[in-house]
């Protein structure tokens, strides 16, 4: 019988502790991460790596990449030079794996033949808090067996292997279903080229940063990037996806959008969940501003009439975009134009929009 | 005339039996239960739960309004027309009440009145009981301030028909606002009770002196997201023990910032238009501590003051078959019922 706790959020520090102790002991822990649930252990312990390989049936000289808590850490483990560091910073903290050269700080069954190490620095406070805690690095392996699929819910997963399997398994955190989000993009920076091992749902290949310190900056901001893409909406919906904290400016980035396309009142649709709005725009037909931020499970988005929204000469803003994990694929099955733009807070009133689409 | 009324703008599950200003039946299938697990209203559920819950919760609003006991057919015999919100609200759930009055108006052969869930609000604070108590008669013009947690809203009603609105949220609504803050505090859904209790429990102290968002600018604009922001920045590097140790004063004054801004906004707005009666209506005026701010104000500028009863602050259907009634006044019946849509943003 593997021992399994529910994350709730009240009580989150006991579950960091008790995954905590686990580790401590050279145990396994599944975990839910940014992606899909993984399969924690200790980076830096032989014993615990070695029970991870063999609950996993990971081929020998297949690398796991690791998940640091910070830049610290992160330098610790691997060498960044300047360059690299200028791509980290654009990509990192962020839904991805890079490789780069590694300094032999953790069981280097982990690491690549040729040296180098992944590692992943993401936006995912719960592992962030485990991992600084900790203080040691952690393998950022699905929980999955090598060769099938990324598991989204814990439950029945657990019960499906063999006991001898499971008594590999140290703990099991069962945060219930998780969004459908494809694997990290995996990017080598240890090449004189960066090179995408691994396509993720991101691509950071044009993304593009803009500082804003006003609402009405932010705005601007949404009114150019959204004309670009309204030519091309004669084919399909142009969808913004929207994410960033509580209060960062993603209703004033929806204001933004409207004003482009003429429609002056937007307001937060999260009472609602979503707003619509017809459009007099040569190119534009109507306006669907949705807020994701009361949407937890995935079966309930399709009674949202998303689909039915998801047509050419629409404009689509979703807040909380990332909650939308498992929209993506309809998104992409009516030919829409995607736009990822992720607010964060740098200070008061600064803001750092990072803005990518898949090309 | 008897109006039978529905409203399914967002969480509520709404029909009711009016007369005039009389409510003859008033029945909610609240879903705030249901919707707790996820901290706020959760669409899907919510659409299908309307679904499953209007036939009956119609049902029992005739029971109640015209009398138990008799078919459906001799029931709605007694019903002059149904009246149902158009807007604003969740689109999803806002057909579904707009469906099932289509329905029942075809096959009852009665008149549609296509209701806008705002005026809903404003009227809801001249309701009269079965008895037609109290019965203060209408005189407009009055000042009208929506405060829910879609809406912040202020209001000129002319007369029945005319309503110009004359300041309005550039972004979240007031209720939203406390909503997000008990979000924000690790608190369920709805925020805005607990906030009520835990603010009493401090005594309305404002400890913290939050920013009172275009408290100063010289329009009538609303904007919260700025104070959303300033509480986020506050309580983001603050330790689990420390946050819960400050919980009550850090709420009490979110809640003082709040409910500042509508104080002076709506004070700003009497003296503008010069208005000598004000109607408070939407979810957030069952806050006894808000009555009591609207209270002094009305003692000091000299006007008169109107709210709902608690039971009517919420979404609900009377308020819905109230407005109707002075639409059907003026004969503003939907022309042809089978094209009715609803409208998410309708505005007054």
């Amino acid at each position: 019988m593997i021992r399994t706790i529910k994350l709730s959020d009240s009580d989150s520090q006991k579950v960091i502790d008790t995954a905590l102790a686990c580790l401590r002991r050279g145990g396994v822990v599944v975990f839910p991460s940014d992606t899909a649930y993984g399969l924690l252990a200790d980076a830096t312990n032989l014993q615990a790596v070695k029970t991870l390989t063999r609950f996993k049936d990971r081929p020998a000289g297949k690398p796991i990449s690791v998940f640091v808590s910070d830049w610290k850490m992160l330098r610790e483990l691997v060498k960044v030079d300047a360059s690299q560091e200028a791509t980290l910073r654009r990509l990192l903290p962020g839904p991805f794996t890079v490789i780069l050269p590694s300094r032999r700080r953790v069981v280097s069954a982990i690491e690549s033949q040729t040296g180098s190490l992944g590692v992943r620095l993401i936006r995912f406070p719960l592992i962030n808090r485990l991992v600084k805690q900790y203080g040691q690095p952690l393998t950022a392996t699905s929980a999955n067996l090598s060769g099938s699929a990324p598991r989204y819910r814990i439950d029945t997963f657990v019960r499906r292997f063999p006991e001898k399997k499971q008594a590999l398994i140290g703990l099991v955190v069962d945060a219930g279903p998780l969004p459908r989000r494809r694997p990290s993009t995996v990017i080598d920076l240890t090449g004189e080229k960066l090179q995408i091992i691994r396509q993720g749902d991101w691509q950071p290949a044009s993304s593009k940063t803009y500082l804003s310190r006003s609402p009405g900056a932010t705005k601007a901001i949404a009114k150019k990037l959204v004309d670009p893409f309204l030519a091309r909406s004669s084919t399909g919906p142009v969808v913004f996806l929207v994410s960033g904290a509580l209060g960062a400016g993603k209703t004033v980035f929806a204001q933004g959008v409207g004003e482009a396309v003429g429609v002056d009142n937007v307001v937060s649709p999260t009472f609602t969940v979503a707003y619509e709005y017809p459009v007099r725009h040569p190119l534009i037909s109507r306006l669907i501003h949705f807020d994701l931020y009361h949407v937890r499970h995935h079966d309930e988005l399709e009674h949202l009439g998303i689909k039915a929204a998801l047509q050419p000469h629409h404009l689509l803003v979703f807040e909380w975009g990332e909650k939308g994990g498992d929209l993506l694929s309809v998104f992409q099955k009516q030919n829409s134009r995607l736009v990822y733009v992720e607010i964060q807070y740098v200070d008061g009133v600064t803001r750092k929009l990072s803005v990518s689409c898949r090309l | 005339m008897k109006i039978l009324a529905i409203d399914t703008s967002a969480d509520e599950t709404a029909s009711a039996v009016v007369e005039g200003r009389r409510i003859l039946s008033n029945v909610l299938y609240s879903q705030i239960e249901l919707h707790r697990p996820w901290g706020g209203i959760y669409p899907a559920l919510a659409k299908r739960a309307h679904e499953q819950r209007i036939d009956a919760v119609v049902k029992k609003a005739l029971d109640r309004g015209v009398g138990a006991g008799r078919s459906m057919t001799k029931q709605m015999g007694e019903i002059g027309a149904v009246a149902v919100t158009q807007g604003p609200g969740l689109a999803v759930a806002l057909e579904v009440g707009i469906k099932t009055a289509k329905t029942l108006a075809q096959t009852y052969a009665k008149p549609v009145i296509a209701v806008n869930h705002l005026a809903g609000h404003l009227y809801s604070c001249f309701a009269q009981n079965r008895n037609g108590k109290p019965d203060f008669p209408l005189r407009f013009p009055y000042l009208g301030l929506i405060v829910s947690g879609g809406h912040t809203e202020l209001v000129v009603m002319r007369d029945e028909l005319k309503y110009e609105v004359v300041g309005q949220t550039r972004d979240d609504a007031a209720g939203e606002a406390l909503d997000k803050a008990a979000k924000l505090m690790g608190l369920g859904y709805p925020g805005g009770p607990v906030i009520e209790r835990l603010a009493d429990s401090v005594g309305h102290q404002d400890q913290y002196r939050f920013p009172r968002p275009m408290l100063n600018a010289r329009d009538l604009s609303f904007s919260f997201s700025g104070l959303k922001t300033a509480f986020y920045y506050f309580v983001k590097e603050m330790p689990a023990s420390e946050k819960n140790r400050r919980l009550p004063h850090l709420l009490s004054s979110f809640q003082e910032a709040v409910f500042t801004v509508l104080i002076k906004k709506t004070q700003l707005a009497l003296r503008r238009t010069k208005l000598t009666r004000l109607a408070v209506g939407g979810g957030v005026i069952a806050n006894r501590h808000l009555r009591r701010y609207f209270r002094q104000l009305a003692r000091q500028e000299g006007v008169e003051l109107y709210f709902p009863y608690k039971s009517l602050t919420g979404d609900n259907a009377a308020m819905i078959g109230i407005a109707a009634g002075c639409l059907a006044r003026h004969s503003r019946f939907v022309t042809d019922p089978a094209a009715l849509d609803r409208v998410p943003r309708l505005a007054l």
